[in-house]
């Protein structure tokens, strides 16, 4: 390591075996948890009471008809058998066939899932750029002005769910102004509402958690340090502050990333955005059980693979943390 | 003006409460149709306006309340009792049942909760009572993490070493020693937990999930109001208010609790 003030700060990859090492093992510890969510995945869709194939197929169905649907469903196999096919199935990227739609639930899932993630791009890129200043400003002066206001847009914007701040965004910009679409994933416009409602909701415990980090890392005897060899505030700011609160700003990003898409489930309903959460919520009404799992799987298996990466961008920035 | 902070959403949340304990014993029609009088515009006799079946809004609120307490509530509850009881489990008993439950809690925390209990919620069907299974399953980690996390601080201290020592049974050691130092964290846990409960329960009521009509429940209520936005806007005020209200009630509770705790906790 080496450190050099005046010219900015050099990043020497120096800790990168033992990053290489920790990362490692983070990524078998991501693959048990990933197991683990598949398998309660498959227990949920196959314990829970109720019979899918009397609810696919109504109560009039004949023994006969219920049978051939049990035995392509795969679900006279004993349970343990049901579930190494599912999970071997998985390695391969086979998720099952739907029930409803004659497709692969792979399929169904990869033509929805871009619009997911552009919506939840597109959302987190609102939440940062909002969260970031607010909070920023608010550590630098607790209690202040700006504290407050971030203190109220932060509780506001927590107690107003998706459903209700969408229904009112669309009632004053589509439906009284004009100026927007109500709703619809085709052309590109339709995304403002969605990815504002949803940006919102996020920024706002955003915005408090990187006031909390900022004003932790201010707190620290380093920037005490820094003022001391007679840095001015600027300098200690974006060089010792800013960078240090990186950190824990980053998990939480990566950690709401996650809620993003399962709040988008609701964001894509109010606002007819064709992406997995309308799919998961289609597959649910037509009791296409092969496809809930799928995309509760995709969704869940995502946050796992998510949280992995702010691991990794973790060690990246802060050589420290592969030390540990 | 620091007491209006308390006690202004307190009475928010009593006053719901009230409502929900009540709404069967108001005068209060929340089901009367009386087509006629579709989509009337807030006015003296009907403080919101009605819906499409000229029911009024304002007794669908009311009654509405009863759905988001009492789920909000129910959840709270169970979701406690669970999660308390194994984390101070693991807390306490270690070793291997302290890995179990860990990995267990490890697993839930990967899920993003909503599409668990959307998915939940779907596939044991509609009603309130799987809407409460549902949220159950989703809120009892958050208690299982915070109480293990608690009772692993607590369990090394002098006085539960000393009561131990002595030989005191385990319930006894949990009833009277570690319990009591953990709640105050529980209990802001708690209001958190009462404000997501509520909005879960819109949200899967939103999507057809929840509260089955012709019960009034503040998400299906906001979902009939998306349906004629443009022909009756004034149906979006009642429910969404009664929601934000409340929600925002809880929160700003659980806010003063936890930054009163963290006065105590420096002051100790």
């Amino acid at each position: 390591m080496t450190f050099r003030y005046g010219a900015g700060h050099v990043l020497v990859f120096t800790h990168l075996p033992l990053m290489l090492k920790s990362l490692l093992s983070r990524f078998v510890l991501a693959l048990a948890v990933a197991l683990g969510v598949a398998t309660l995945v498959f227990l949920l869709m196959h314990l829970t009471p109720g019979d899918p194939v009397e609810a696919m197929l109504g109560e009039s169905a004949s023994g006969a008809d219920r049978a051939a649907l049990r035995t392509a469903l795969g679900l006279d196999a004993p349970l343990p058998a049901q579930w190494w096919r599912f999970v071997s199935g998985l390695a391969t990227g086979d998720l099952g066939r739907s029930i409803g739609a004659q497709q692969t639930v792979a399929t169904l899932i990869a033509e929805r899932l871009p619009n997911t993630v552009v919506l939840a791009l597109a959302a987190l890129a609102i939440a940062i750029t909002l969260a970031l200043p607010l909070g920023l400003l608010s550590a630098l002066r607790l209690g202040g002005v700006w504290d407050r206001a971030t203190s109220v847009f932060a509780v506001l914007g927590m107690s107003l769910p998706s459903f209700v701040l969408g229904p009112l965004l669309m009632m004053v910009f589509a439906v009284w102004l004009g100026w927007l679409p109500v709703s619809g994933s085709e052309r590109a416009i339709g995304l403002v509402l969605p990815a504002v409602t949803l940006g919102l909701a996020l920024a706002a415990p955003l915005s408090r958690m990187v006031r909390a980090a900022v004003a932790e890392v201010l707190n620290e005897e380093f920037i005490c340090a820094a003022y001391a060899r007679g840095l001015s505030a600027q300098q200690v700011l974006w060089r010792h502050a800013l960078r240090n609160a990186a950190l824990p700003v980053l998990t939480i990003i990566g950690m709401q990333l996650g809620a993003l898409l399962g709040g988008a489930v609701v964001t894509e309903m109010v606002f007819g955005w064709a992406g997995l959460g309308q799919l998961t919520l289609e597959a649910i009404q037509r009791r296409d059980y092969p496809l809930v799992q799928g995309c509760v799987l995709v969704v869940s298996l995502g946050y796992v693979g998510v949280n992995l990466l702010t691991d990794a961008v973790y060690g990246l920035v802060d050589p420290r943390v592969a030390r540990r | 003006m620091k007491r209006a902070r308390v006690l202004l959403p307190l009475g928010v949340l009593l006053g719901w409460l009230l409502c929900a304990l009540l709404a069967n014993v108001l005068p209060l029609s929340p089901n009367a149709i009386d087509l006629a009088q579709g989509f009337a515009p807030p006015e003296a006799a009907h403080w919101l306006g009605t819906d499409e079946l000229g029911r009024s809004i304002a007794a669908r609120v009311v009654s509405g309340a009863r759905v988001s307490c009492g789920v909000g509530v129910a959840v709270m509850l169970l979701s406690l009792g669970i999660g308390v009881g194994i984390g101070v489990l693991a807390a306490l008993a270690g070793g291997w049942v302290d890995a179990c439950c860990s990995r267990l809690i490890d697993i839930f925390m990967a899920f993003p909760g909503i599409l668990l209990a959307i998915a939940l919620a779907g596939v044991l069907g509609p009603g309130l009572n799987n809407v409460v299974l549902a949220l159950c399953a989703v809120s009892w980690v958050g208690f299982a993490r915070l109480a293990r996390a608690q009772t692993l601080a607590v369990k090394a201290r002098d006085h539960v070493l000393a009561a131990r020592a002595l030989g005191s049974p385990p319930r006894f050691v949990v009833t009277r020693h570690v319990l009591p130092l953990i709640a105050a964290p529980l209990l802001v846990e708690a209001s958190f937990v009462l404000a997501g409960a509520v909005v879960a329960e819109a949200g899967l009521s939103f999507l057809g999930l929840g509260a089955q009509p012709p019960l009034a429940s503040w998400g299906s209520m906001i979902r009939q109001a998306m349906q004629f936005l443009l022909v009756a806007p004034h149906m979006l005020i009642g429910p969404c208010l009664a929601l934000v209200s409340l929600v925002l009630a809880s929160n700003l509770l659980g806010d003063h609790l936890r930054q009163l705790r963290q006065r105590t906790g420096d002051r100790a």
